[in-house]
C-alpha cells in the first residue's frame, strides 16, 4: 500500500453543479476523469450547434483518448455535468504503467480497438465536414474542394445499361450524375432496376446519351453503391472497365478545360 | 502485417473458410475471438438501407472482441465474412479471461469503454453515411 502511494500521483476529487463545463473541446489537457456520482454528457460543437455524443454515469471514464492514442492533441469533445456530479481526476501516469504491462493479448486487442476508433472518428469528422460544405453556397468552397471538382464533372446524362453477362434485350435506365477519368456515378430508380442484382464487382455494358446528342458505349464495373431517399434510389459508383478511343474522345471533352 | 509471434501461444485452434463464408453473424450469440492468420475478411452491419460494409480486416487483425470487451450480453454487433480464402486462429478464451481478471478495475472500465465508443462511433458513422441526401 505504502509503495503504491509513492508512485501514484494523487487523484483530485472535483464537484460540479448541473450545467458546469468539465472538459472543453479544443483545450489541451491530459487528466483522466472517472465519474463517481451523477451524470455527465459528452458533446461536440458543429456549426455552433451542440451534438450530443453520449451520457455517462458513475464508474465511467472520460478524457482517456489523449492517453490512449498517445497524442498531444487537444480535447476531441466537451463534457458537461447534467446533474450535480462528483468526479475524480488523475494524472495519466496512474494507469500508463499498468496499461503498458497488461497481458500481451489484452494490450494487442485494446490497441487495435483504439486504432479502429481513431479511424472511424476521422471518417466521421471528414463526412461531417463534407456535408457542411455541401450546405454552404458554392463561393465558400475551399481551393482543395475546387480541385477535386475539376476532376469530377457534374452531368445529367441518360444511360441505358444491362449486366455484361445478359442478352441485349434487357434494358435498364439510369441517370449519370457525374463523370471522372476513372468512372461515373449512376443513379437508378430502384423500381427500374427490376430484380437485376447490383452488387459490387458486377460488370455492365452501357450506352450514355451525352448532352451534345452523341451516344457512347462504355463498359463498367460497380465499385460502390448506396441507397438514397429511403431506398428509392440506388446510387452506383462505377469504374470504366473498357473505354474505347471513340468513347474517350467523346467524353474526354467534358473532362478537360475546367 | 506479420503476425507477432507471441500471439501464437494464445491460439488454440485454426479454422479455414472459403470465399464469402460467414464467420460471424450479426445478432447471433457467440463470444469467440478470432485472429486472422491468412487472408482478409469484410465486416458488415445491418442498416435500415440494407447491409453495408464497414471495414476490411487483414492478417494480424482481431475480430469478435466486442462481446468480450463490453462485458455485456453475448450478441454479435456485426457480421464477418471471408473475402477470398481465409485462415483464422481461435483465441484461448479461458486464458484471456484469466488474464483479464488480473488487471485493475479502472483499466477494465477503460478497455470496455473503448469497445463501447467504437460501437457508438460506428453507428454514428453509419447514420451519417445514410443521411447524405443530395
Amino acid at each position: 500500500m505504502q509503495k503504491e502511494d509513492e508512485i501514484l500521483l494523487p487523484a483530485v476529487r472535483l464537484e460540479y453543479q448541473k450545467n458546469d463545463l468539465i472538459v472543453k473541446e479544443g483545450d489541451y489537457g491530459i487528466s483522466i476523469y472517472q465519474v463517481l456520482e451523477g451524470q455527465v454528457e459528452v458533446f461536440i460543437k458543429s456549426d455552433d450547434k451542440e451534438i450530443s455524443i453520449v451520457k455517462l454515469g458513475a464508474g465511467e471514464i472520460i478524457g482517456e483518448m489523449i492517453f490512449l492514442t498517445g497524442s498531444n492533441t487537444r480535447r476531441s469533445a466537451s463534457v458537461r455535468a447534467i446533474e450535480n456530479s462528483v468526479l475524480e481526476a488523475w494524472h495519466p501516469t496512474r494507469i500508463s504503467k499498468e496499461y503498458e504491462q497488461m497481458p500481451f493479448i489484452i494490450r494487442y486487442i485494446a490497441d487495435q480497438s483504439v486504432n479502429r476508433l481513431v479511424q472511424i472518428d476521422r471518417r466521421i469528422s471528414e463526412l461531417s465536414r463534407i456535408r457542411k460544405e455541401k450546405k454552404k453556397p458554392a463561393l465558400a468552397k475551399p481551393v482543395k474542394d475546387l480541385k477535386q471538382r475539376a476532376l469530377r464533372k457534374s452531368v445529367h446524362w441518360d444511360c441505358m445499361y444491362r449486366p455484361a453477362d445478359t442478352p441485349k434485350e434487357i434494358r435498364l435506365w439510369g441517370r449519370i450524375k457525374n463523370i471522372s477519368k476513372t468512372g461515373i456515378r449512376l443513379d437508378v430508380m430502384r423500381m427500374n432496376a427490376l430484380d437485376i442484382p447490383h452488387d459490387i464487382g458486377k460488370e455492365f455494358k452501357a450506352i450514355a446519351f451525352l448532352s451534345n446528342d452523341k451516344k457512347v458505349e462504355i463498359e463498367l464495373k460497380i465499385t460502390n453503391l448506396c441507397h438514397l431517399e429511403k431506398e428509392r434510389t440506388l446510387s452506383l459508383g462505377l469504374k470504366f472497365v473498357n473505354l474505347n478511343k471513340e468513347a474517350e474522345s467523346a467524353i474526354g471533352f467534358f473532362l478537360l478545360g475546367q | 502485417m506479420a503476425i507477432e509471434s507471441r500471439l501464437y501461444s494464445y491460439i488454440i485452434d485454426e479454422e479455414e473458410y472459403p470465399d464469402r463464408a460467414i464467420i460471424i453473424t450479426e445478432g447471433a450469440h457467440g463470444d469467440w475471438i478470432y485472429l486472422i492468420l491468412e487472408g482478409r475478411v469484410i465486416v458488415r452491419k445491418k442498416t435500415p438501407a440494407g447491409s453495408i460494409r464497414i471495414a476490411t480486416l487483414a492478417e494480424g487483425a482481431v475480430f469478435g472482441e466486442q462481446v468480450f470487451l463490453q462485458m455485456q450480453n453475448g450478441l454479435r454487433t456485426a457480421s464477418v465474412i471471408a473475402s477470398g480464402a481465409v485462415k483464422v486462429g481461435l483465441v484461448d478464451m479461458d486464458r484471456l479471461q484469466k488474464e483479464f481478471r488480473t488487471i485493475s478495475p479502472l483499466l477494465k472500465v477503460l478497455i470496455s469503454n473503448i469497445a463501447k465508443r467504437l460501437q457508438d462511433a460506428t453507428d454514428h458513422l453509419i447514420s451519417l453515411s445514410l443521411n447524405h441526401d443530395d
